[in-house]
């Protein structure tokens, strides 16, 4: 199973291509999501209509509740919608089954959480090495850990990097599978800003150079500016989705 | 009730799957240590009761016949309370539901009362009428055994003559409350009874007219039994006094002390290593809860209360589940108690034998529990005491982990990642991991501890009737017969060998040490081929009686502390005291007692007498067992048959039984012990983990790969607690058969593959039902929850 070929998956693919035909490789049709809290029902999401495409970098806008971080699982395969379709390449996840979605996250998805979630009983290239002893073609350990800067510190444990370090580790091990596309959930909310920017960098840089379609969910409305497609939510409604002319590079972003 | 006592019952309400198994070790524990001093306690009172109340003697001297008027020079002996004389005989029974004849150990019965010491008590039925001749008591167990009642008649052979006997009633004495023949191994009721006759009846049968052949003692309490043993000894010999024993030579008595002493073995061991279990387990859990209430904690801290009142505050949660468990433990141990006294009650004859649980024992035994829920709360709730309230409330420091050994080695190259997790994690708490490790291990020894005895049985039945005695019947006569009678029992259908023996009592002496035994001079097995009695040496080679020397069983030869090579001094306690020496040739492996054998023809050359047989053991064709001891009936001077077969069944239908229902409730003691262990480490391995197992989820690792993540560290400890299990278990059996060793019964320790390998089977099953559920749970973890918040 680990390395069972998957048709209905999109091929990662080594060159960018933003500016080819755009393909879809998320279709997200009249998703709702309704959680039951006791005897309330909450709608995170009320009828979300989406295409994301590859190599895209799409940032999801919106205050706490909006409803992006129901998206996220639902696009992630952690979650299913209450109603609707949402589809990754050919593979319907609305109906996918458990197992099933457990290998499309394992094959296909690229996790970076707000508190890095890393093993703290791994050293760097251990925390990245768990994904790519599992995945199906991946690139090796250390080349990932290179890509984000942290060569010279792929032996230490979590608890001796900083922050921002840990995050770096945390996206290593994300892109390290080459995944179709890359989740990432408040990347920067734990870092101050010079860290935060690094880490937006290293994020910038695997869309760029690898062409991974990334999604980045923040309420910080100055990453936006680094996107080419910004999304905004609000009460578990697309409010707006507009396109940036022009993209800011990370190290020009404050806030 | 305060808020803060409301947060006790919340708290232990959500973790009561963790209560429930820390509570059940504990009540484990407090079960056994209940079972066995209640029941340690109920009979002992039973027997101190009856030796009391029945007048029981301390001292049992045999002799040949002495004048009645000599009774009374024994009274006047210093420290003698009370002495009585009396007529002893073994008769044979010949029942009409039954093919083989029973024997009886007859005791006369001076008058109408009974007997002054060893006094009787009527179950069923009246006294025998001293002037009537023929009336009888019997004893109960045999009473039982065959349906016997008060009015019903038994053929008997008395000295050679057929005679009609009327039971008039049922009887136990505190002299034979486990109904056994002497030196057999084992009891049994159908073939053997004691058997209480008017003094005339026994007189006349024996030629003993005034006379006597056995003398009861009552001690004064100041008296020295071993003073008095010698003064009667002295008086005796001149009557062929066989020599005075105690009660610790009596069977019946040594059967009950045995027991005592097993149960005191068993009251101390097993609840040791249950209790030491449930520390663990309280120890663990209530780290865990420390661990986790850190704000809980700081905030109530912050709020004014003491460190005291958290302290408190831990431990009432504690010492509820310590409640519970001893409640629990009380009583199962009590119901436990009360079969185990009732199993007893079909074994020894009391006629009070009451369960009874004291409140000593229901205080002891919460005092106990109290005490492990304190032992093992100890540490965490210091912990608890000393957080700082600031610090309490911000997040522990992450988890260091370091390189170590395997990292600087090299060696952990060869580890896939997520093993490496497994192995560090177990090496970042090494005391847990420890604990965790004599956890599992102690539900493997108690599963050893709990069944490894029947090994023992099993290897002293295979000895004792498989590769020592492997004749199948015994004859015994009343008094020595010529060699012929050999010939007669071979002249028996059916009858395949025969070995005649002769037995006397004699008194060894090797320097200052002596010790009354019987001595066996071993004939040849006829017609030749393979000795019927094949002694063994203590490697189980087979070891021939030489023509030269002795042969002592080992617990005979350390009481003497004799070695092969070292001389005897042999004094043969009959009318005529005569004494010779003889080497010790070897010494032999007899887990009965306290044997001795010599060849028969050198022990008839020192006894100066000629071709006198005792009894004979014979070898039957299996399928004419029944007309060969319808035969032996009719030879003279019969005393007993012994038939191994019977005595065997017997054996099963009582012991084997008891013993298969102690081994049932050991396997479900070691179960709850080894899930409770299990559950418990794995239950906290995944609230720790919990987060980094649901990311290992959210990265794509299948509900199976994370469970098995955790399975091997469960694995991993497995590995080293089955061994370390076994070693413990074994050396907790050594010091249990150290515990039931006298310096008469000598138990080996065996320990067989079959129940070593149980014990991993029923550890392994354990693990197994607490992997099932912790894959329940895994399938449970809140995987978009464990990604929103920090550690």
């Amino acid at each position: 199973m680990a390395h069972a070929s998957d048709p209905a998956a999109p091929q990662p693919r080594s060159t960018a291509g933003h500016d080819a035909l755009p393909r879809p490789i998320f279709v997200v049709r009249g998703v709702t999501r309704v959680y039951r809290m006791g005897e309330v029902d909450v709608h995170a999401l009320r009828g979300i209509d989406l295409d994301l495409f590859e190599g895209e970098f799409v940032v999801l806008l919106g205050p706490s509740g909006s409803g992006k971080s129901t998206l996220l699982n639902v696009l992630g395969g952690l979650d299913q919608p209450t109603d609707g379709h949402i589809a990754f390449g050919g593979l319907d996840l609305s109906r996918a089954g458990e197992a099933r979605r457990t290998r499309y996250r394992r094959e296909s998805v690229g996790f970076v959480f707000q508190f890095y979630n890393l093993i703290p009983s791994l050293t760097a290239l251990e925390n990245v090495a768990l994904v790519t002893d599992i995945a199906r073609d991946p690139m090796p350990a250390a080349e990932a850990l290179e890509l984000v800067g942290l060569g010279p510190r792929r032996d230490h444990f979590p608890a001796q990097l900083s922050g921002g370090e840990q995050q770096r580790v945390a996206i290593a091990r994300a892109v390290a599978k080459r995944p179709g596309v890359l989740l990432c959930d408040e990347p920067t909310g734990a870092l101050d800003v010079e860290t935060g920017s690094l880490v937006l960098e290293v994020i910038d840089r695997v869309n760029r150079e690898i062409g991974t379609t990334t999604v980045v969910i923040t309420h910080n409305a100055v990453i936006a500016r680094m996107a080419h497609r910004v999304i905004a939510l609000r009460d578990g409604r697309i409010e707006s989705d507009a396109r940036n002319e022009v993209r800011a590079h990370p190290s020009e972003l404050r806030w | 009730m305060k808020a803060i006592d409301r947060k006790v019952l919340r708290d232990l309400s959500l973790m009561r799957s963790a209560a429930v198994s820390i509570g059940l070790v504990l009540a484990c524990g407090i079960a056994t240590f209940v079972m066995s001093t209640s029941t340690l306690d109920s009979l002992r009172r039973a027997l101190t009761d009856y030796a009391r109340t029945g007048r029981l003697g301390h001292i049992f001297a045999p002799l040949v016949r002495a004048p009645s008027g000599l009774v009374e020079r024994i009274e006047t002996l210093p420290g003698v309370a009370a002495a009585e004389a009396r007529i002893t005989a073994e008769i044979l029974l010949l029942l009409p539901d039954f093919e083989e004849p029973a024997s009886a150990r007859a005791i006369s019965l001076p008058g109408i009362d009974g007997p002054v010491l060893n006094r009787i008590h009527l179950r069923a039925g009246r006294m025998p009428d001293p002037l009537r001749s023929g009336e009888i008591l019997i004893g109960e167990s045999f009473a039982a055994a065959h349906g016997l009642r008060p009015g019903d008649r038994l053929e008997a052979i008395l000295s050679g003559r057929l005679q009609t006997l009327e039971i008039t009633g049922i009887a136990l004495s505190a002299e034979f409350i486990y109904e056994i023949r002497e030196g057999d191994l084992l009891p049994d009721p159908r073939r053997f009874t004691v058997l209480w006759i008017g003094e005339a009846d026994l007189a006349a049968a024996g030629d003993l007219d005034g006379a006597f052949n056995s003398v009861v003692l009552l001690l004064e309490p100041s008296a020295t039994a071993r003073a008095v043993m010698d003064a009667v000894d002295g008086l005796l010999e001149p009557y062929g006094g066989a020599g005075a024993g105690d009660r610790d030579d009596q069977m019946s008595w040594r059967a009950v002390t045995g027991e005592l002493d097993q149960l005191r073995a068993m009251a101390i061991i097993a609840p040791i290593l249950f209790l030491a279990v449930a520390a663990f387990l309280f120890n663990m859990t209530i780290s865990r809860l420390v661990d986790r209430q850190r704000e809980i904690i700081g905030l109530l801290k912050a709020f004014g209360y003491s460190g005291g009142a958290i302290a408190r505050h831990f431990l009432r949660l504690a010492f509820v589940i310590a409640a519970l468990g001893a409640i629990v433990g009380i009583a199962v141990g009590a119901w436990l108690g009360r079969a185990l006294t009732a199993t007893y009650a079909s074994w020894f004859r009391f006629p009070v034998f009451d369960y009874v649980l004291r409140p000593g024992i229901i205080i002891t035994a919460t005092a106990i529990s109290a005490g492990c829920a304190l032992l093992g709360t100890l540490f965490a709730v210091r912990r608890a005491v000393r957080l700082e309230p600031a610090a309490a409330m911000r997040p522990p420091t992450p988890p260091q982990y370091h390189r170590g050994v395997m990292e600087w080695s090299g060696a952990i190259r060869y580890v896939p990642a997520s093993l490496r997790m497994v192995l560090r994690q177990c090496a970042r708490r090494p005391v847990r991991t420890t604990l965790t490790l004599l956890g599992l291990s102690f539900g493997v020894a108690i599963m050893v501890l709990g069944t490894y005895s029947a090994d023992v049985i099993d290897e002293l039945m295979d000895l004792q009737f498989g590769r020592v005695q492997r004749q199948d019947l015994t004859v015994l006569f009343t008094e020595s017969r010529e060699g012929r009678c050999v010939h007669e029992c071979l002249g028996i259908e059916g009858v395949l060998a025969a070995q005649s023996f002769r037995a006397v009592p004699v008194r060894l002496r090797a320097g200052h040490r002596s010790r009354r035994v019987a001595l066996l001079g071993m004939d040849a097995t006829r017609p030749g081929g393979e000795a019927l009695v094949a002694l063994r040496d203590e490697a189980g080679g087979q070891v021939v009686v030489p023509s030269d020397g002795l042969l002592l069983s080992t617990a005979l030869a350390d009481l003497l502390a004799v070695r092969a090579g070292d001389m005897i001094e042999v004094e043969v306690l009959a009318e005529e005291r005569r004494r010779f020496e003889m080497p010790v040739a070897a010494t032999v492996a007899d887990l009965s007692g306290l044997g001795a054998w010599i060849s028969g023809d050198p022990l008839r050359v020192a006894l100066r007498e000629q071709d006198r047989v005792s009894g004979v053991h014979l070898g039957v064709d299996r399928s004419m067992e029944a007309e060969v001891l319808r035969d032996l009936r009719e030879l003279p001077a019969v005393r007993a048959v012994l038939v191994k077969r019977a005595a065997l069944a017997g054996f099963e239908e009582t012991i084997a039984r008891s013993i298969l229902r102690m081994r049932i409730a050991n396997t479900v003691f070691a179960m709850i012990i080894a899930v409770g262990v299990v559950l418990s480490s794995m239950r906290i391995a995944l609230q720790e983990r919990g987060r980094d197992l649901a990311t290992l989820r959210v990265l794509g690792f299948t509900r199976g790969e994370v469970t098995g993540l955790l399975l091997a560290e469960l694995l991993l400890l497995l590995v080293l607690a089955i061994p370390l299990g076994l070693v413990i278990g074994h050396w907790f059996a050594a010091l249990a058969t150290a515990f039931m060793q006298t310096e008469t019964q000598r138990f080996p320790l065996v320990i067989r593959p079959a129940t070593d390998a149980l014990a991993v089977l029923v550890l392994a099953g354990g693990a197994a039902l607490a992997a099932a559920t912790v894959h329940f749970r895994i399938a449970r973890l809140d995987l978009a929850a464990t990604l929103r918040t920090a550690e």
